[in-house]
Order: C-alpha cells, then structure tokens, then sequence
C-alpha cells in the first residue's frame, strides 16, 4: 500500500473525488500493465509533493468497471485530473519527464484556485 | 576538479542500467536519468522468450525490475521521472547537464542511452484517437478490446508478439502489413499464423483511423490493386518501427540519416568523455541481449577515459 497515494473504487468514487474540496488527480492503472506499475513511484512522489495541496489516487481498471467507462479510459496509464466534481485534464500514456509533467498537471489548477 | 558526478547515464532502459552496474562496481558515482518508466521499451512487453538464461521466458515489467534492483545495489542514484534537457561541455572537459526540473549537474562523463520511440502511422486520426483505441502498447490496453475485432500494423517482431498476445482479447485481429510476408523471428511468424484469429492483410496500409471519440475501423488500401477496404475494428496497435530519441545531442555527436548516433566499438563518439550505447545508436542488431552488452562497453570504456583523464 502507498503512504501518499490512496485507492479509489467505484463504490467511493463519488466521496473521495467528486466531492473533494482540492483537485484530485487519478491515476488509472492494472497489474498486468507494466509502464503503470513502473510510473507508480513518480506518482507516489508528486503525491507526497502535493500533499495537503491535491488528493492523488489510484483506480484499478481490473477491480473497477463503472468509472473507466464513464470516463471513456481506453489505454493506461491514464492520468485525469478532477476539480469540484468535473473532469479538467488528462494526460493518456506516460509522459515524458514525467514527474515535472505531472506536476505541472497540478500545477495549473492550484494557480487557478489562488486567482478565484 | 570536483563534479557532482563521475558519469551520468541519460536513460534508464536495460541499456542505461547495465552501464550503471559496471560503473557502480568500478565505484564511480553514478547518476542515472530516465524521464519516463525504467526498462524504457521492454517494460511493455509481456514476454520475453530470448533473453538466454530465461527459458521460461519474463515479463518485461519484472525484466526492468531486475535490472533496476541490480543497478540500485552497486549504488547509483536513480532519476525516475527526472530527463536530461540539455547537455554542454566546456574546454576542461566537464559536462553540464539541464535536468527537466530546472537545475542542472556536472560531471565526467556521459552515456547516452535514450533509446528510441516507436513511429507513429501518419494517417489521419492517428493522434486524434490515440488512447481511445489507438495503442501502441497491447500489454497496457489489450484487455480493453475483449471480444472485438482488432488491427495490428506492422510486420516485424514487435508486431507478430503483440499481435499474438492480444489473441486472448480480441475476437479478431487483422494484421495489416506492407509487404507479402512478415520480418520477424521464424518461431513467432509460425505461431502468429496458427492463431485462427489472425487475419493477415498482405500488401496493404492504412490510410485512415476514422472514429469520434472512438476508433470504430480503418480504411486499408492495396498497394497494388489501390483497393480500399473498411474494416470495422475497435482498436488499432501499431508497431512499425522506432525513432531514436537523438534530439537532445544532434548538435554535438554525429548521426546518421536516420538520426541514430554513430559510435565506434568502444561505444566512443566522437566527443571525448560522451559515450553512447543501445537503441539510440547505429548497431547492427536490437535485440535486448545486444544492447545489454552495448551498455556493458560504455561503462567499461568510461572507466578506462576516467582512468586515463585523471586531474
């Protein structure tokens, strides 16, 4: 289990990332995925980065079939990023220099919240 | 005269890795950088049946965690998620190193080892589709295709394995290559061609993905009759050959017409103190014992240029 990164399953999607105050960062992801699981440590350290700041979870596509197809995951890793309930980016794949990517991912929606 | 490092491996494949063993065990200090997943292309393959010494075969994922744990164990500080964006060296020899987080490092010595990419299909709904159907990698989105038909482009190893591993999803797959027949190792064609799933497309390309936000088929022609033909799969996997990831020193190491770095036997370029070795060079093979053995070289050559650069 990861210190910074929580799993999300269906049942508490709603809870955990469309209701959180913060943005939510979710990581779609499976066993037999080996770019995914190899990704995991750089999302755990963006999580520990942002801690306090963004939520960053992790769904397993194997164990839940309602909110990939909601939301139209396709191929993973996928990264979507969520704020008051609404989808507002999403990177398919692993994307290069990928720690900084990932959080310039949060980056862009904690500077939004500081101008509201 | 102090550098951070003694050498610093850019990329953190089977290639990069391999080095990082040899020069930890020669106690150099060693930086690796790999900007994406370490393993680079072979973490996503589902198995590996030629490595010698692994003859019930590995999975690509534990493959690069084996090598990752070796590289760990003789010391080298490994990077992930961390690239190189730049690289100069001044008249003493020293390299600096821009890091995609904005600082930047000095050292010794470097081994390239970036790798390369896979190519994209320049055809229409390419990017537009990519990830909703579009896929280069069948061992992370193959399970999203149960039980519908496929495309699979390609003709050489990377095709004909894919394509074998998704027979366990999808109902059908239409392999679609440009030539009569296909460039992989023997064993796999014949394997690949048992499957009653497969499908072959000889002499054929694709010059559509079409789709919404979907892919629902692919407009395939007949290089020689100019036919068209729809197919209506869900998904197309595309493995026609790779790109190496060069950008970062075509203005300092010599490349070929295809943008791979041109290195001696040594794994030498033709700056002093700047190694490279694996995917991203001319070699005459790349298969992973190959470029393992590349890695192995470069980190043995910058032992010895170390040795002889003493100041």
């Amino acid at each position: 289990m990861s210190e910074f990164v929580a799993e999300v399953t269906d049942t508490n999607w709603e809870n955990e990332v469309l209701k959180s105050d913060k943005p939510v960062l979710v990581d779609f992801w499976a066993a037999w995925c080996g770019p995914c699981r190899m990704l995991a440590p750089t999302v755990e350290s963006v999580a520990e980065k942002y801690q306090g700041q963004a939520k960053i979870v992790k769904l397993n596509v194997d164990e839940n079939v309602e909110s990939p197809a909601k939301y139209g995951i396709r191929g993973i890793p996928t990264l979507v990023l969520f704020q008051n309930g609404q989808e507002v980016d999403r990177h398919v794949g692993v994307p290069a220099n990928a720690k900084e990517a990932i959080s310039q991912m949060i980056e862009r929606r904690l500077a939004e919240r500081k101008l509201a | 005269m102090s550098t951070d490092y003694d050498v610093i491996i850019i990329g953190g494949g089977p290639t990069g890795l391999a080095s990082a063993v040899y020069t930890g065990r020669s106690l150099l200090k060693t930086l690796v950088l790999e900007r994406q997943v370490p393993g680079g292309q072979i973490a996503l393959s589902a198995a590996i049946d030629n490595y010698p010494g692994f003859a019930d075969g590995i999975s690509g994922y534990e493959f690069a965690e084996a090598f990752l744990k070796h590289a760990r164990r003789f010391g080298a500080e490994i990077r992930i998620g961390v690239g190189a964006t730049s690289i100069e060296r001044n008249d003493d020899g020293v390299f600096t190193v821009g890091l995609s987080n904005n600082t930047a490092v000095t050292t010794k010595a470097v081994i390239l080892a970036m790798g390369r990419h896979p190519r994209k299909l320049e055809v229409p709904g390419y990017e537009k589709l990519f990830g909703n159907g579009v896929s280069v990698c069948a061992t992370c989105d193959g399970a999203f295709f149960r039980n519908v038909p496929v495309a699979v482009v390609g003709g050489g190893n990377s095709a004909v394995e894919e394509g074998h591993f998704l027979t366990r999803y999808a109902s059908e797959i239409y392999s679609i290559h440009r030539r009569d027949s296909f460039t992989a190792q023997k064993i796999l064609i014949e394997e690949y061609l048992q499957e009653p799933k497969v499908l072959p497309v000889w002499n054929s390309v694709v010059e559509e993905i079409y789709g919404d936000k979907e892919v629902d088929g692919i407009r395939v022609r007949h290089l020689m009759t100019d036919r068209v033909v729809e197919y209506p799969v869900k998904a197309v996997f595309v493995f026609i050959g790779w790109i190496p990831n060069s950008e970062l020193v075509k203005e300092l190491v010599d490349l070929d017409d295809q943008g791979r770095v041109i290195v001696n036997e040594l794994m030498e370029t033709k700056v002093p103190g700047l190694f490279a070795a694996g995917d991203l060079c001319v070699r005459p093979i790349y298969q992973l014992a190959n470029v393992v053995a590349d890695g192995v070289q470069a980190a043995v050559s910058v032992e010895r240029y170390l040795e002889n650069n003493k100041h």
